[in-house]
C-alpha cells in the first residue's frame, strides 16, 4: 500500500468549475431559476455575502465549537486523513475547522477583532480564498465525526465543516458534483434523477420477480396504499443499481405478513442537504417523506439501508424542516429484528457460510444509535461473523462519506487515505464486509478495487434474504 | 511584609478578579444571545444522561480513542491541571491563610504539583514547536498562554514557601503574574474552561437524545427486541 | 419471439454475439435491439462516464457525447448489418442487470444475447454465469474461445429448436 502521496496543494488549488451551473441557468432549470439552488456569480461581492450568511447561521452550539478549541491536536490521532498522511499537517481536523474559526474570530470574537494576528483571525479576501475553503471542506473531510467524539473539549468539527459547506453552497462555490446532485434532488425529489416511471417500473418488476420466487402470483408491492403498518422508503441507488435490495425487503415483509406500502412521491430517504450543508434542500426532501407518511396514514416510517439517509430522515430532517415528529421512524434493521425475534421469519445462518465482518457507518454509529442491531442480526444469519477493530462508534470512515462519491476531483486523495480502512479490512481475514449504508457500499467497493482486496461488499438485507427459510408451501417448485 | 506586597496580594488581586468576573459575565451574556438549537425528533435515549456523560468526559480517559492511543497525554493533562488548581489555590491561601505554608508537607505538596506542572508545560511547548501539525494550527496566543502558564508554575514553586521576610521577589513575581492572568485570561484560549460546558452540553444533549451517549461497548439490547 | 436483445461490447466475444444475434434476427425476421452501456465510476452522478472500454479516462456527458457515442455504435455495426433494417440502438446507464430487466419489462426483447469474455466476468455486480442462469428470459452467451461456442440458460434450452444452434455447440449455464 505504498503509493506516491498526493501533493495537497494540487487539491487545495483546484479551480471552481461552473460549467454545469451555467448550463442550468441557460436551461432555466426551475430550482435555479427560482433561487432555491444558488449558482456562482463572479460579479457579486461573495465575501460580504459569506460573512452575512455566517452571522445569520451562528447558534450557541456552533459558537461553542468555534471558541472552545485549544489546539491540542488530539484530533490528529483519530482522523483517517491525518493518520494516512502523517507528513501533511493540513489534514488535522483542527486545521480544517480553523478555516471557518479564523473567520469567525475576525468578525465576531473580541480578541480576533482587536488583535487578529494574535489568534490568527483572518477574513477571506476574494473568491479565490473561498474556492480554497471549498476544496478544504469538501475535499479533505468526509464529516465522519471521529474527531468530534475524540475531542477532549467536545468541539464538533464536523458541524463546523458542514456549516462552511452550507455557506459556500449558498454562493454556488461548490464542487460540480455537489451542484449536479443537489439539482437532481431538487428537481426530481431524489438524488439520482430517477423518474416516476423508472421507479414504478422497478417496483412492478420486483413484484413479478418476487411473486414468482415465492410462488404467489398476486404478490405486489403496493404504492400509495393507505393505513398500512409502515411506509417503506429507499435509496435511489436501489432503483438504478441494486433493485434486488428492494426485492429482498419485499420478500421479507411478505413472509412476515406485514402490511406496508411505498409512496409514489417522497420515497427517497437520502438527503444531499446533509452533505452540501443546505438545510433548505434537507428540509424539502425530508418533508416530502414525512408528509407522504402522513398522507398515507402510515403508523411508521421504515428506512432502508443507508447511513446518511438514516441520519437525515430519522434525526436531522425534523430539525431542518422544523417539523415536530408525529410518526415514529426506524431503520429496517429494527424491523428485521422484530421479525426474527418474533419468529415471523426464520433464518438459517449456514446459508451465509463466508466469513463476514461488519463496517459501522459513521452516520449510523456515531451520529445515530444503531450499533448492536446489525450485529444481533448478523450473528443469526451468518455462520462466521467477525468484528473489525476498532468498531461501533470508533470505526473508521469508508472514505466515501460526506458526498465524496459525487466529487471526482478529490478521488485520488480519498483513495490514498483509504489505506487506513483497507488495512482494517485486511486484518479481519473476512471475505465479505457487510454494511448498512449504500454510500459505504460504494466507498468500500472503491477501496477494495483500488487496493485489490479479496473481498466483496454485502448488505444486511441481502444476507437476511439469503438466509431465509421459506415456508414449505411457498417454496418454488 | 511590605505595604506594596500586601496591596499586591489583596486589593490588586480583588480588582483583577472583579475585572475577570465582569468580562466572563459579559462573555456569557454574549454566548446566551445566540439561540440554542432545538430537536424536533423523537428521542431514543436521555438528553440529560447524555449531557452528564459528556460533561464527565474529562474524568473518563478510556472513553476516547485519542486518549487510549496516547495515555501519556492524558497523564500530562491531569498533572498540568492539578498544577493550575494548586496555583490558583495558592493565590488565595498565601494572603488569607499563610499559616498553612508554615507546614513543610503542605509546601512540598504544592511545590511538587507546581514543579510537575511546569515540567509538563515545557514538554507541551516542545511538542507544540516540534510537531508540524501543531505548529501549523498554533497561534501566538497558544504559545504565549503555554509559556505564561509554565512560567507561572515555576514562579509558584518559589512563592509557596511564603518566605517574604527573606525576599519578597518570588511573591511579587507570582502575584504580578496572577493579576496579569486574571486580566489576560478572558481574552485568551485559557478561557476554554468557560466554553467547555457549552460544547459538552450540546454534544451530550444531541448524542444522549440519539442514544449514542453513554457510549455502547457491546452486548446492549438492540431496538426491536420486545 | 418478437425481438432479440444484444448486450453490445466492443470485443471479440461481443462481435461474435452480435453476429449470432443478427443471424437469429434474420432467421425469424424480427427486431434486433442493441444495448450499449456508458459506464461510470459514480453512483450518485450521471454526468461523467468512462471515455472508452479501457476505463482510464472520464468524459463529461453532454448531448454531443451522447450523439457521438450513438453514432459510434451505429457505425460499428453498420457494415455487418448490411440491408437488415429492423435494428434499434440504445445507450444505457446504470447497473447492466437492472437496466436489462427494465428493458425486458418494457418488452424490448424476448431473448438476450451476450458476449462471454471469460468465466466469472463481472456483470452488474455478479458473475455473468449467475446473472444469465437466473435471468427471466432466454439468455445465450457466446464465447469465450470460439464464435460457435454457446452457453444457454434453462429458458433458452426450452426453446432450443428456434435458436439455430448445433447440438454439439452448446452447454447449459451453471451459476
Amino acid at each position: 500500500m505504498n503509493e506516491k502521496s498526493i501533493n495537497i496543494e494540487d487539491v487545495m488549488s483546484l479551480p471552481l468549475d461552473p460549467k454545469e451551473q451555467k448550463k442550468a441557468v441557460e436551461e432555466k432549470v426551475p430550482c435555479v431559476a427560482e433561487g432555491r439552488l444558488k449558482v456562482y456569480d463572479p460579479n457579486s461581492n461573495n465575501v460580504k455575502k459569506f460573512l452575512e450568511l455566517l452571522q445569520s447561521r451562528l447558534n450557541r452550539s456552533v459558537v461553542g465549537s468555534m471558541t472552545a478549541c485549544v489546539h491540542c491536536g488530539m484530533c490528529s490521532e483519530v482522523c483517517h486523513y491525518a493518520l494516512a498522511r502523517p507528513h501533511d499537517p493540513t489534514m488535522v481536523p483542527a486545521y480544517k475547522s480553523d478555516q471557518i474559526r479564523s473567520i469567525f474570530k475576525k468578525h465576531f470574537d473580541w480578541t480576533g477583532r482587536i488583535i487578529p494576528w494574535w489568534v490568527h483571525a483572518r477574513s477571506p479576501k476574494n473568491d479565490e480564498d473561498l474556492n480554497r475553503l471549498k476544496n478544504i471542506v469538501f475535499g479533505t473531510c468526509t464529516g465522519c465525526r471521529r474527531c468530534t467524539l475524540n475531542c477532549p473539549m467536545g468541539v464538533d468539527t464536523a458541524i463546523l465543516v458542514r456549516l462552511t459547506r452550507g455557506l459556500l453552497t449558498e454562493l454556488g462555490i461548490v464542487p460540480e458534483g455537489v451542484f449536479v446532485v443537489s439539482k437532481d434532488q431538487w428537481e426530481t425529489g431524489n438524488q439520482m434523477g430517477v423518474t416516476e416511471e423508472e421507479y414504478l417500473e422497478t417496483l412492478e418488476w420486483m413484484s413479478e420477480e418476487i411473486g414468482e420466487e415465492i410462488g404467489d402470483p398476486n404478490f405486489k408491492i403496493h404504492v400509495d396504499k393507505e393505513d398500512c403498518d409502515f411506509m417503506y422508503t429507499i435509496n435511489p441507488r436501489e432503483v438504478k443499481y441494486d433493485p434486488r435490495s428492494i426485492g429482498h425487503a419485499a420478500k421479507i415483509f411478505y413472509l412476515a405478513g406485514e402490511s406496508w406500502t411505498m409512496p409514489r412521491w417522497g420515497w427517497d430517504m437520502t438527503n444531499f442537504g446533509l452533505f452540501s450543508g443546505d438545510d433548505k434542500l434537507g428540509a424539502f426532501v425530508a418533508k416530502n417523506l414525512y408528509e407522504a407518511a402522513n398522507k398515507l396514514r402510515a403508523k411508521r416510517i421504515v428506512i432502508s439501508e443507508c447511513g446518511h439517509g438514516y441520519r437525515s430522515t430519522r434525526w436531522e430532517g425534523y430539525n431542518w424542516a422544523k417539523y415536530a415528529q408525529d410518526i415514529s421512524s426506524e431503520s429496517v434493521l429494527v424491523t428485521l429484528i422484530r421479525y426474527i425475534s418474533q419468529g415471523r421469519i426464520k433464518v438459517d445462518p449456514s446459508k451465509n457460510p463466508l466469513p463476514v465482518t461488519f463496517h459501522d457507518s459513521c452516520n449510523i454509529a456515531r451520529s445515530g444509535d444503531l450499533t448492536e442491531e446489525p450485529r444481533w442480526i448478523l450473528q443469526r444469519v451468518c455462520k462466521d461473523f467477525r468484528e473489525m477493530y476498532p468498531n461501533r462508534a470508533d470505526n473508521f470512515c469508508c472514505t466515501g462519506g460526506g458526498g465524496a462519491l459525487s466529487m471526482v476531483e478529490y478521488k485520488p486523495l480519498r483513495m490514498e487515505v483509504a489505506k487506513i480502512k483497507a488495512q482494517q479490512l485486511i486484518d479481519t481475514g473476512a471475505k465479505q464486509v457487510c454494511t448498512i449504508c449504500h454510500n459505504c457500499v460504494d466507498g468500500l467497493g472503491d477501496l477494495i478495487r483500488h487496493y485489490k482486496l479479496d473481498m466483496q461488499v454485502v448488505q444486511v438485507l441481502e444476507l437476511v434474504a439469503n438466509a431465509l427459510v421459506l415456508p414449505e408451501k411457498k417454496e418454488k417448485k | 511584609m511590605s505595604e506594596f506586597l500586601k496591596i499586591l496580594e489583596n486589593e490588586v488581586q480583588l480588582v483583577a478578579l472583579a475585572f475577570m468576573g465582569t468580562v466572563y459575565f459579559l462573555r456569557l451574556l454574549w454566548m446566551f444571545r445566540f439561540k440554542a438549537p432545538q430537536d424536533f425528533s423523537y428521542g431514543v435515549g436521555s438528553s440529560k444522561v447524555g449531557v452528564a456523560y459528556s460533561m464527565m468526559n474529562v474524568a473518563m480517559p478510556w472513553a476516547m480513542e485519542s486518549v487510549r492511543r496516547n495515555w501519556s497525554f492524558y497523564l500530562q493533562f491531569v498533572i498540568f491541571h492539578l498544577g493550575v488548581v494548586a496555583a490558583i489555590t495558592a493565590t488565595f491561601l498565601i494572603p488569607y491563610w499563610p499559616q498553612l505554608f508554615e507546614i513543610k508537607m503542605v509546601v512540598w505538596i504544592f511545590q511538587i504539583l507546581l514543579a510537575a506542572a511546569c515540567f509538563v508545560g515545557i514538554l507541551r511547548l516542545i511538542r507544540r514547536i516540534s510537531k508540524p501539525a501543531l505548529r501549523l494550527i498554533s497561534t501566538p496566543d497558544d504559545y504565549f498562554s503555554l509559556v505564561l502558564m509554565t512560567t507561572f508554575f515555576a514562579s509558584g514553586v518559589f512563592a509557596v514557601p511564603n518566605k517574604h521576610t527573606a525576599s519578597e521577589w518570588p511573591l511579587i513575581v507570582f502575584f504580578v503574574m496572577t493579576a496579569f492572568f486574571l486580566i489576560y485570561v478572558p481574552f485568551s484560549k485559557i478561557s476554554h474552561y468557560l466554553y467547555y460546558p457549552f460544547t459538552r452540553y450540546f454534544l451530550g444533549k444531541v448524542m444522549g437524545h440519539r442514544g449514542v451517549f453513554p457510549r455502547k461497548r457491546g452486548g446492549e439490547k438492540p431496538a426491536g427486541l420486545e | 419471439m418478437k425481438a432479440i436483445g444484444l448486450c453490445s461490447h466492443y470485443s471479440r466475444q461481443g462481435d461474435w454475439a452480435f453476429h449470432y444475434a443478427l443471424t437469429l434476427a434474420r432467421m425469424h425476421d424480427i427486431q434486433l435491439n442493441i444495448f450499449h452501456w456508458l459506464d461510470s465510476p459514480f453512483r450518485f452522478r450521471r454526468d461523467f462516464v468512462y471515455a472508452d472500454d479501457k476505463k482510464e479516462n472520464l468524459v463529461r456527458v453532454t448531448d454531443e457525447l451522447i450523439a457521438k457515442k450513438e453514432l459510434e455504435l451505429r457505425e460499428y455495426y453498420d457494415f455487418w448489418l448490411g440491408d437488415f433494417v429492423k435494428v434499434g440502438f440504445r445507450l444505457c446507464e446504470g447497473n447492466e442487470g437492472a437496466e436489462l430487466h427494465r428493458c425486458l419489462h418494457r418488452k424490448e426483447y424476448d431473448v438476450l444475447v451476450v458476449g462471454y469474455p471469460e468465466h466469472g466476468t463481472d456483470f452488474g455486480g455478479e458473475p455473468i454465469e449467475k446473472f444469465a442462469s437466473k435471468f427471466r428470459t432466454p439468455v445465450i452467451m457466446v464465447g469465450p474461445d470460439k464464435p460457435n461456442s454457446y452457453h444457454l440458460n434453462q429458458r433458452a434450452v426450452e426453446m432450443f429448436d428456434q435458436l439455430g444452434i448445433k447440438e454439439e455447440d452448446w452447454t447449459l449455464i451453471e451459476a
